[in-house]
């Protein structure tokens, strides 16, 4: 972690050949001891990045070096989609596939795209979201988002292309992505002072520190909305010389957007957040882990830990690390994303052991997420009382709602907490509305009988995300959309996740195509929804069977 | 104590329910686990409700006084349906299997009385491995259960197998330089290949050595003799 | 065996479509027992009989998987006709042996089979219109109509064949017990 600036990060389209030297030189750049076991994963990620494929001499080299077997690091490789052993194209391209982007035509750009690429050094394909449905359409080329390509700029997009313009070399205005917030409130709008919250925290003792987030009320901004002060009362207490703060900047449920906000624009904030919580606990390291569609934002990100360590609030007690994810939804989830930090596939691990108990390398770990990191420098700032102000007695604050779809004004609106889905509605001035998705495809759907339903941690959808859908679109189309993303997120570990989620892409294809067996396919959907709930070994498997009950309730509703 | 159905199961420190139930000799249906090894909780055959939570009895910690519920219609159901699931996620022909009789993922369906699928067949694409000069590898029948993977770890020390993959790709992976199992130090006196519950670690050769209404779960269901392979003796489980 | 004879014959019909006929067989093989059954029981569309349509029959047993368009025209009408419509042995629950081509394209089978397969002499895919067309892969029945009944093995053991002739005779559904529940 010496030089922030690392020449992996750049966005390009020729990659340099295997160089045993270049590899070393800029894995030794980024860290003092890059070839511990634990590091791979992120070796892989660099390597990645600055070679455009990881190779089977790359991989023999790193084998040798880290003393990671091959074949793990395959097992790395097959796991983790941004990871790849083929031969890079001049231009790789990745379209965000959500339904948002589907509404906004991405498959006919694809179509478009790929006739006028015939022939070109390009590979095309999709992934899940890439965070910018506000920007629609959007893809990564190379790592980078190009986003709001449309059926009028299409056409130079691809001339970039097929004339083999250096990507570096690209006008920026391609790349650019908008944080404007429509609706500003406490944690996005006020007079926040670097440090304040720190010498705050300083001033009083560790239980004080938890006494006042749980004052405030926070719980986590995940989705989850578990009481963070609890998180961090049941870290503080176990009896460990080590423990890790870990930042869960993995927002990767479709239609979320918000903490690309916070990592981009507010930095500052989440770092002290994590500095914080690392002083109510006593933890000696933290952590933040990116997801690899914000590869863009890493260097920002950097750059702000390189501020705080100059000025010594981070330094040998307490140090933050950054960590790039590599294509996988589940690292979200916080035991798969501890798995992942320790350089394994990310495969969520049974709880009980819960992470403030046995976390990271097995030492209590909090994991909160970067909206509650800044929340908590908030409360540092400006107290408990302020914080409470808004929101309602059970989930008190406010929170940033990434808003997509059918709506004159998609973007980013931070609201109290409990403000009903009719208000954001209006914000935001959409029309004509078919339903709301809210806290993405494994929160819940809305109709407008329901849209007197307040946002907040008392009801379902708690993501901060909120996809709007208008009469015109078809449920079916965003149903499908939606556990098609489930299946291809999946881990693969248990078995009513791993084969539930084809099985229910399988039943909903046939619930389509098969008017004859219509009912029984339906009980059908309904009992292996009910099982990967019942059964799933993490949430994501419980909850990727709820768009199909949403769906079926909705139709039900209709007829 | 632990209440098992309402049957008092005494447990030690750090047992898992299972665990427990297992010692003292209740049956509780399961695949990825073996007494042997560290809980694996993937197949989540051994759902049991828990204070109105249904939970996989092989990771959760036994408490006192717990009450937990395993033979109920419900989660017979449920396991049921489980069972369908990892039929027809993979490749099981049965009629021709060289363990058809002796495999404890027919055995249990037998048990949970499954009669079809249930799921349309995947019929995923596999990579078969027979590089091996006295194992081959058929994935098709492949559960991704890991108990090859911990076996070797924890007591050959040699670390052969692993899971590889995402969702429904997840596959049985080899460490060697090129990925095959010949190319490893694997071998058949290691107990990784002699632990597969179904047929996908098998001996190339000495297959078939019991006629059909002789093998292991032909007139003995696996809830009364246990999980066991007809190699093991049967002697670790009640 | 102490079967009730109904006011009316049970109708059974029978085909064998992506299988083998060995599950006719073993229905055959129940020895001594088909003599009461012959009391209760009478064949619609089957190989045994040589009608060749079916009719409105209480039972359907259909062995095999669909593999044509043959299979699933044949497969419809059972499903209209018969009350009870069973899926008979290993392929017709999950496509069985036929069903490992699924592991190809069915380009490839064709060509493996008529074009490069050894001893083949004047190669050809065949192409009459006669012949049923071929499906892309092998499914099992329930992939295309409700079925009510699975009698799983390969093929079924007798005594399963009898246990559910006797269970729609007492108007229940049939309980297969352990030792006849085989899937091989």
């Amino acid at each position: 972690m010496v030089n922030p600036i690392n020449d992996w990060l750049t966005a390009k389209s020729d990659f340099p050949s295997w160089s045993t030297d270049l590899a070393e030189q800029t894995l030794l750049r980024h860290y003092h001891n890059p070839f511990l076991p634990e590091r791979v994963l992120q070796n892989l990620v660099i390597l990645q990045q600055l070679f455009g494929h990881i190779s089977l001499p790359m991989q023999e080299w790193l084998s040798r070096k880290s003393g990671v077997h091959i074949a793990d690091l395959r097992a790395l490789i097959s796991f983790y989609l941004f990871l790849e052993e083929a031969k890079p194209c001049r231009y790789h391209l990745r379209f965000a596939d959500n339904i948002i982007e589907q509404h906004a035509g991405v498959n006919e750009l694809i179509e478009q795209v790929k006739e006028k690429l015939c022939g070109c050094d390009c590979k095309i394909e999709t992934t899940s979201c890439i965070g910018l449905s506000d920007h629609p359409v959007s893809l990564l080329v190379n790592g980078f988002p190009v986003t709001r390509l449309t059926a009028d700029n299409v056409n130079d997009f691809c001339q970039l292309i097929r004339r083999g313009a250096p990507l570096q070399d690209w006008p920026r205005s391609w790349f650019a992505v908008n944080n404007l917030i429509r609706h500003k409130g406490p944690l996005t709008a006020y007079p926040y002072q670097a440090g304040q919250g720190i010498a705050q925290a300083k001033s009083l003792s560790r239980e004080q520190i938890i006494d006042l987030i749980g004052d405030a009320g926070l719980r986590g901004m995940g989705g989850a909305g578990f009481p963070t002060a609890f998180k961090w009362h049941w870290c503080e207490q176990q009896n460990e010389p080590i423990k890790y703060i870990a930042c869960n900047a993995d927002e990767g449920e479709p239609g979320t957007f918000k903490d690309r906000y916070y990592l981009s624009q507010q930095t500052d904030q989440m770092i002290e957040g994590m500095i914080i919580a690392a002083l109510a606990v006593g933890a000696v390291r933290g952590f933040i882990y990116l997801r690899g569609e914000y590869l863009y934002l890493y260097q920002p990100i950097e750059k702000g830990l390189q501020r705080w360590r100059e000025q010594g609030y981070l330094n040998a007690d307490f140090d933050i690390e950054l960590h790039l994810g590599a294509g996988a939804y589940i690292c979200g989830e916080e035991s798969a994303m501890i798995e992942s930090l320790a350089g394994k596939r990310g495969i969520p691990t049974p709880k009980p052991p819960f992470p403030g108990e046995k976390g990271l390398f097995d030492k209590p770990t909090v994991v909160n997420n970067v909206e509650t990191f800044v929340a908590a420098t908030y409360i540092l700032q400006q107290g408990s009382k302020a914080f409470k102000s808004v929101g309602t007695e059970k989930s008190p604050g406010s929170r940033l709602h990434s808003v997509s779809g059918d709506c004159q004004q998609p973007g980013l609106y931070e609201l109290p907490q409990g403000t009903p889905v009719r208000e954001l509605l209006a914000l935001c001035d959409a029309k004509d509305t078919l339903c709301v998705q809210a806290g993405g495809p494994s929160g819940a759907l809305y109709l407008p009988h329901q849209f007197d339903t307040p946002l907040d941690f008392e009801n379902p959808g708690r993501g901060g995300s909120v996809m709007v859908f208008n009469r015109s679109r078809s449920l079916m189309d965003i149903t499908r959309n939606f556990i098609q993303f489930f299946r291809h997120e999946s881990c693969g570990f248990c078995t009513p996740c791993r084969a539930g989620t084809v099985a229910m892409c399988n039943l909903l294809e046939r619930y389509e195509h098969q008017p004859t067996l219509k009912e029984q396919n339906k009980s059908d959907m309904i009992e292996l929804a009910q099982l990967m709930q019942q059964t799933s070994h993490c949430g994501l498997g419980k909850t990727a069977g709820l768009p199909i009950l949403n769906f079926l309730n909705l139709v039900e509703h209709h007829e | 104590m632990f209440q098992l159905d309402g049957n008092p199961i005494a447990f030690s420190k750090g047992d898992s329910i299972l665990q427990a139930a297992h010692k003292a000799g209740y049956y509780i249906p399961h695949l990825c686990f073996h007494p042997d090894f560290k809980a694996h909780g993937s197949c989540r055959l051994c759902v049991v409700d828990v204070k109105g939570k249904t939970v996989s009895a092989c990771t959760q910690p036994a408490e006192d006084k717990l009450e937990v519920y395993s033979d109920t219609a419900e989660l017979r159901q449920s396991r049921l349906r489980l069972i369908q699931l990892l039929f027809a996620e993979g490749n099981h022909y049965c009629p021709s299997c060289e363990v058809s009789g002796n495999c404890q993922l027919q055995a249990l369906a037998y048990d949970l009385g499954m009669t079809h699928y249930h799921y349309d067949p995947f019929s995923p694409l596999r990579q078969q491995d027979g590089s091996h000069s006295q194992l081959f590898i058929d994935q098709d029948r492949c559960i991704q259960c890991d108990l090859c993977g911990r076996a070797s770890q924890e007591q050959d020390l040699k670390s052969v197998y692993l899971l590889a993959g995402r969702g429904q790709d997840t596959h049985l992976a080899f460490r060697s330089h090129n990925g095959q199992l010949g190319s490893t130090n694997a071998s058949m006196d290691d107990r990784a290949a002699h632990i597969c519950p179904v047929g996908c670690i098998l001996p190339k050769a000495g297959n078939y050595p019991d006629i059909a209404g002789e093998r292991l779960y032909d007139k003995i269901p696996i809830h009364t003799q246990g999980n066991h392979r007809r190699d093991e003796g049967g002697q670790d489980e009640p | 065996m102490n079967h009730s004879v109904p006011a009316r014959k049970v109708r059974v019909a029978t085909c064998s479509l992506a299988g083998c006929f060995g599950c006719h067989m073993s229905f055959l093989d129940m020895d001594e027992a088909i003599v009461p059954l012959i009391e209760t029981i009478e064949f619609d569309r089957s190989p045994l009989t040589d009608i060749k349509t079916v009719s409105q029959c209480d039972i359907g047993l259909v062995e095999g998987g669909l593999c044509n368009e043959e299979n699933r025209e044949v497969l419809h009408q059972f499903r209209q006709h018969c009350t009870y419509l069973v899926a008979v042995g290993a392929c017709a629950i999950n496509g069985g042996v036929p069903a490992m081509r699924n592991h190809f394209s069915l380009q490839e089978c064709l060509e493996e089979s008529y074009l490069n397969g050894i001893g083949v002499v004047d190669a050809q895919i065949p192409s009459d219109p006669e012949l049923p067309a071929l499906l892309p892969k092998v499914t099992p029945l329930q992939t295309e109509v409700k079925i009510d009944f699975f009698l799983p093995g390969c093929p079924p053991p007798a005594a399963a064949f009898l246990e559910l002739i006797q269970a729609v005779l007492e108007n229940r559904e049939p309980q297969l017990n352990y030792t006849i529940r085989r899937f091989d």
